[in-house]
This record gives C-alpha cells, sequence and structure tokens, in this order.
C-alpha cells in the first residue's frame, strides 16, 4: 500500500500534466513600471537579477562585486560584498527571504545572511565559481566553476564531491521536489545530477554555449538558451533518459539570449544582446515584445506570482515590468 | 609561499625558497627603470605583447578593442574593434606581418599592421580566451571556454584538437614551432609536440599547482616553461614535466604574469595583483623590483625582442615601457 502511494505520488510529480494546459496561453502583455540603476557598470560588465521565490523582494548581484537586497525597486535594504571585492557570476536570495548566496571570481562562493549570522564561504575553486544554489532540507552547496568541475559542499563549507565535466560549466538549476540539478556547459551540453552528486546523464542541446538553463515551476520541463539565439524547451519525464525536445524558439536574430524566465502561468520571458525583452508561450509563439535599450540585457527574473517581470540591464540599471 | 606538489629534490625546493625569500631583502628597483608610462584604454589592458622588430606594442583591451603603439606611446593603427569583448589576447606571427585577435563570441579576427581587418573567423561556439599561429603557413591555435584546444589551417578549418575539464585558457607556441603549450583552468598545462609540417605527434600533461593560469611562456630554445597562476606563484618546468623551482611573484592575488626574455640568458620576469613587477634570474634568484602602481593590478607583461625592454599593462588600461637594464 505504502508503495502504491508513492508511485502514485511518484507519477503526480513527473507526468507534465500542470505546464502542459499553459501550452496554449494565448495573451500577455509587458508594461514598463519603472527603472532604476542598481550598480554603476562600466564597459563589459555582469549583473544578475533575481527575485526571492517566496516574496517581492529581490537582489542584484555585478561585477563590481557587490550583491544588493531590493525590498522594491530602487529601495535597497542591504549591501554585501567581499574583501577585496571579487567580480560576481551569480547570486540568489533564497525563499527565507534572509540567505543570500553569491557565486565569485576569485574562487570562492559565500552564503550571506541579511540577519547578520556570520557569511559562510565555499572554495576555493581552482578558477572563477559560475553558479551556486542552496540545496533542499539544509544539505550544502553546488557551485559551478570555469574549472570544470561541479562541486558539492556541505553547509559549513566541507567539500563532499567534485564531478569533471569538460570546458566551463556555467550555470546551475535546482529542481528541488525532485532531488535533480541541471548543470550547462559552454561547449553546449546539460549534465543531468542528483542533488547528492551522482551524473544520471549528459545531453547534447545543440545551442553553442548555454547562457542559462531553467526548471518550470512544476519541474517537469527543462529550459534551455545561449549562443545561437535560441531557446530550446525539454520535457524531463525521465532524469535517467534524454529529454524529449518539445519547442525551439528562434528567440533573437542577431544574437546571444542572455536569460530566461519562466512564470506559473507557462508565460515565457527572455532577453539578450538586442536589448529587446520578449514574451513567449511555450509553443513558441511571441506574446510580446519591449525595445528597452541599445546595450545587452543580462538577466531577467518573474515575481512568485508571475505577474511582475525585472530585467537586468548590462549598464545596472534594472527595469521592471508588469505581466 | 606554497611549494606543494612539485617533483624537484628538496635542495631545489629549498634553494627556490631561500631565493624567493632573499628576494625581498635586495636592495628594490635596481635593474628596471620606468622609460614611460601611458593610458592606453579606458578599461582593463588583457594582454600585451612587442611586435617581432621590438618596434611596436601590441595591447588587447577588456573592451575588446586592440592597438599599435609606437615605443613613444603614440598609437600607431586605428583602433581593432568589431568583435564581442573581453579580447582576452591579440598576437603577432613570426614575421610580424599579421595579427590575430580573440573574441567573446567565438571569433578570432585576423588584421594586417596597419590595423586593417582582413577577416574573421568563427571557430567556437564559446568565448575564444588565446589565439597563436603556427609556423610560417598563417595556420594558428585556438583555445575557449568550451574547453577545447583547436589546430587549425588558416582557413580555419580544424585539423586537431583536444578536450579538457574547465576554460582551455593560455596558449604559447615555442619559438621553434614543434611545441604547443596549452593551459587548462583546472590547473593542467598541456604539452603537444608537433612533427615538421606542424601535425601533433604527442601529448603529454602536467598538474601544476596553481589552478587557474594566466600566462605561459618558453624560453628561447623552447626547453623551459613558466606558468603563472592565481594562488599568487609562477612555476618553472622542463618539458619533461618535472618543475625546477616555484616563485613568489606578489605578495597579494594572482600572478598574472610570468614572461621569459628570449635572449639566450635572458631573466624572468613576472607580475602580479600587488603591482610589483619582479625580474629573475633562470635558476630562480631575484635581481630586481619595481612596485608600478598603488591602485592597480598589473595584468601581464612582454619582453622585447633584444630583452632590454619590458611591457607591462595594467588593470586601468595603463601601459608602462621599462629598461631592464640588470646583469646576469
Amino acid at each position: 500500500m505504502k508503495n502504491l502511494i508513492a508511485k502514485i505520488l511518484t507519477a503526480a510529480i513527473v507526468a507534465p500534466l500542470g505546464i502542459a494546459s499553459c501550452y496554449a496561453q494565448t495573451e500577455a502583455s509587458l508594461k514598463p513600471i519603472k527603472t532604476f540603476k542598481a550598480h554603476n557598470l562600466q564597459g563589459e560588465s555582469l549583473i544578475q537579477v533575481q527575485y526571492s521565490p517566496s516574496s517581492l523582494e529581490f537582489i542584484t548581484a555585478a561585477s563590481d562585486g557587490k550583491v544588493k537586497v531590493w525590498q522594491e525597486p530602487a529601495k535597497e535594504v542591504m549591501e554585501f560584498s567581499q574583501q577585496p571585492p571579487a567580480m560576481l557570476f551569480n547570486g540568489r536570495l533564497e525563499a527565507d527571504n534572509r540567505t543570500v548566496i553569491t557565486a565569485a571570481y576569485n574562487g570562492f562562493a559565500t552564503r550571506w545572511s541579511t540577519k547578520g549570522t556570520p557569511a559562510q564561504s565555499y572554495g576555493p575553486h581552482l578558477s572563477g565559481v559560475t553558479d551556486v544554489e542552496l540545496l533542499p532540507n539544509g544539505e550544502g552547496v553546488v557551485t559551478s566553476s570555469d574549472d570544470g568541475s561541479i562541486r558539492l559542499w556541505s553547509d559549513n563549507g566541507k567539500l563532499l564531491k567534485r564531478i569533471e565535466t569538460p570546458g566551463v560549466t556555467r550555470h546551475l538549476a535546482l529542481a528541488s521536489k525532485r532531488d535533480l540539478i541541471a548543470a550547462s556547459q559552454d561547449m553546449s551540453t546539460v549534465t543531468i545530477l542528483s542533488t547528492k552528486g551522482e551524473v544520471l546523464q549528459t545531453f547534447k542541446a545543440g545551442q553553442g554555449r548555454l547562457n542559462d538553463v531553467i526548471f518550470s515551476p512544476d519541474e517537469q520541463l527543462l529550459l534551455t538558451t545561449g549562443f545561437n539565439g535560441t531557446i530550446k524547451i525539454w520535457e524531463l519525464a525521465n532524469p535517467h533518459m534524454s529529454p524529449k525536445l518539445k519547442t525551439t524558439i528562434q528567440a533573437s536574430e542577431t544574437g546571444w539570449i542572455n536569460g530566461i524566465a519562466l512564470n506559473k502561468k507557462g508565460i515565457l520571458a527572455s532577453v539578450g544582446d538586442d536589448g529587446t525583452v520578449r514574451l513567449w508561450n511555450l509553443q513558441g509563439k511571441e506574446l510580446a515584445k519591449v525595445g528597452l535599450t541599445n546595450k545587452h540585457i543580462l538577466s531577467c527574473s518573474f515575481s512568485p506570482n508571475g505577474e511582475k517581470l525585472l530585467v537586468a540591464i548590462q549598464d545596472g540599471t534594472i527595469a521592471e515590468f508588469a505581466i | 609561499m606554497n611549494l606543494l606538489q612539485s617533483k624537484p629534490s628538496i635542495g631545489h625546493l629549498l634553494l627556490g625558497l631561500g631565493m624567493a625569500i632573499s628576494g625581498f631583502t635586495l636592495p628594490a628597483q635596481a635593474g628596471i627603470e620606468v622609460i614611460r608610462e601611458w593610458k592606453a584604454a579606458p578599461v582593463l589592458l588583457q594582454n600585451v605583447e612587442f611586435s617581432p622588430n621590438g618596434k611596436q606594442i601590441l595591447t588587447a583591451s577588456g573592451g575588446g578593442e586592440a592597438q599599435l603603439w609606437t615605443l613613444d606611446g603614440k598609437a600607431s593603427s586605428p583602433i581593432m574593434a568589431g568583435q564581442r569583448p573581453p579580447m582576452f589576447n591579440a598576437h603577432f606571427n613570426r614575421s610580424g606581418t599579421l595579427i590575430i585577435t580573440t573574441s567573446y563570441n567565438g571569433t578570432v579576427g585576423l588584421w594586417n599592421t596597419q590595423g586593417h581587418l582582413i577577416k574573421t573567423l568563427p571557430v567556437h561556439e564559446a568565448a575564444v580566451a588565446d589565439a597563436r599561429f603556427v609556423g610560417n603557413q598563417g595556420n594558428f591555435v585556438t583555445s575557449s571556454d568550451d574547453g577545447q584546444v583547436v589546430l587549425r589551417q588558416a582557413t580555419g578549418a580544424p585539423s586537431w584538437s583536444g578536450g579538457h575539464p574547465g576554460t582551455a585558457r593560455q596558449l604559447v607556441v615555442s619559438p621553434q614551432a614543434n611545441l604547443i603549450v596549452a593551459s587548462s583552468d583546472s590547473g593542467s598545462v598541456h604539452l603537444i609536440w608537433l612533427d615538421k609540417t606542424g601535425k601533433p605527434t604527442k601529448m603529454s600533461t602536467i598538474k601544476t599547482p596553481h589552478g587557474r593560469i594566466n600566462q605561459l611562456s618558453t624560453t628561447a630554445d623552447g626547453k623551459t616553461i613558466a606558468a603563472s597562476g592565481i594562488d599568487g606563484t609562477v612555476s618553472v618546468w622542463n618539458t619533461k614535466g618535472e618543475m625546477l623551482y616555484q616563485l613568489k611573484a606578489t605578495t597579494k592575488g594572482w600572478a598574472n604574469g610570468g614572461m621569459f626574455c628570449k635572449t639566450k640568458t635572458g631573466p624572468l620576469l613576472t607580475v602580479g595583483d600587488d603591482g610589483v613587477i619582479k625580474e629573475w634570474t633562470r635558476t630562480g634568484q631575484i635581481l630586481a623590483q619595481r612596485k608600478l602602481s598603488d591602485k592597480s593590478r598589473l595584468t601581464k607583461v612582454d619582453c622585447s625582442p633584444s630583452g632590454n625592454q619590458a611591457a607591462v599593462v595594467g588593470s586601468n588600461g595603463e601601459l608602462w615601457l621599462l629598461a631592464i637594464t640588470s646583469k646576469q
């Protein structure tokens, strides 16, 4: 009986029911609300913006070495940086709204607390840390790096596991309900791991360098984007088996797509080198677009209810949209 | 100083350690004089290289621009731009008639020495970290964030490739054109031996203690290799993969440069995050050091073909031309 219940629960998680109803989303609009300067960045810079999974607070992490926590657009509540400052590749605000994690060029990931708990570092890698995710249930942290490794660390910073991959491993995505990690490589492969660090499979995305990899909110779909301007939507029913390619979207003809985000209603946002913000449905139909800037847009994030979108421009400007 | 994971004898290690430490007690600045300094870019300079005749200096910047300079500090070419920044590297061919530049979007640019673009070749689907001409026929080798080192014909068509964990970052070709040395951010240095036709014949890998390596250099005879790393040290190796000694190149942060002057007994020059250039003998004894900046990191170094000048670039776009006067 226990096994049967477990099977039913597993089927409920694995079957792509929730997202299927979102495929036919036909309407959405982008309404600019506010822009503000979060960081003063010059030249070839990096900036990531990320909402908390549970509130309208968000963080920005940038190549000036600073990660900033914002209560709302233009209302900063806290800022962290290493000494000496190290360029940040990535950052996230966790669902508790007080834990921030960052990935830095100097080979360290750091967990910060807005409540004054001392910072905890994870490293060193042999080169820059490109991304970091907090594992579920306090099981520690996973990091990726220019040194080609994916590493799992205990909560207090002890190295637990090291997995070598070819080239750079650049982005991580976590499916916490399924205990899965997706890690993208610059040679256009995606490695699927368990949260214990077991490599389940590696598949070729065929998009050149991958600039982003995300799971859908129900964790059934995996989305990849990058070098060749496409977004690919994969159905990952069984993490041990090659995913099924559902849709390919040519999201830009003129350059990289740098960031994607998907809300619970099945609306997909993309930003890239062409300075345009676009919304899509999961069948690949363009629903809305706004030409925002002549600079690169590097990152985007939906609010938890999916009704707001933040995008981060190369010069440190953040733009907020209503969906 | 971290003298670990080495194969040399205890004697060699102690020699290296003693010499490195004694370096900090020597009179500073003997042997290195600043000839001039100028602002060569508004942002971080990624690389610097003398032309083969020693009359020009080539810079590559984080802003995606290459530029030629006279030794008087005057721009001697238009800015070579148009590829996606950052430009990690720009190099001359052996005769000094061509320049190859890298880009973040997977292309290399081929330019004449008037600074005009000849062609752009797509070679990787990720950032190109380095590109070097090999031999005299226009063939070249590229390295990339995709982890690949690829030997190419002049058309860009690949003729050989090898993949490794981490960014395939720095490349150097021995003056004899019989050896390509490539680094991976996992801390490995790969030796790719070429026959007279430029075809790879064998490969070996050295595991260094550095992690990411920021510059590679060989001596004029191609028999000794210097690797500068993010652990702040520069290690020196023979081509059998034996470490000869390891030098503390900086008092803080990364060692960003380690360059042998290509004269017969020319010194090794190192630079790092502490803003100091150091000059070392071929046996690892310090000859001179000079602080060039309190504010900027020194990001790369090159030695002139005659061995009596050095060019150093910095994290705020500075270029220093230096006289090297120490006698060994």
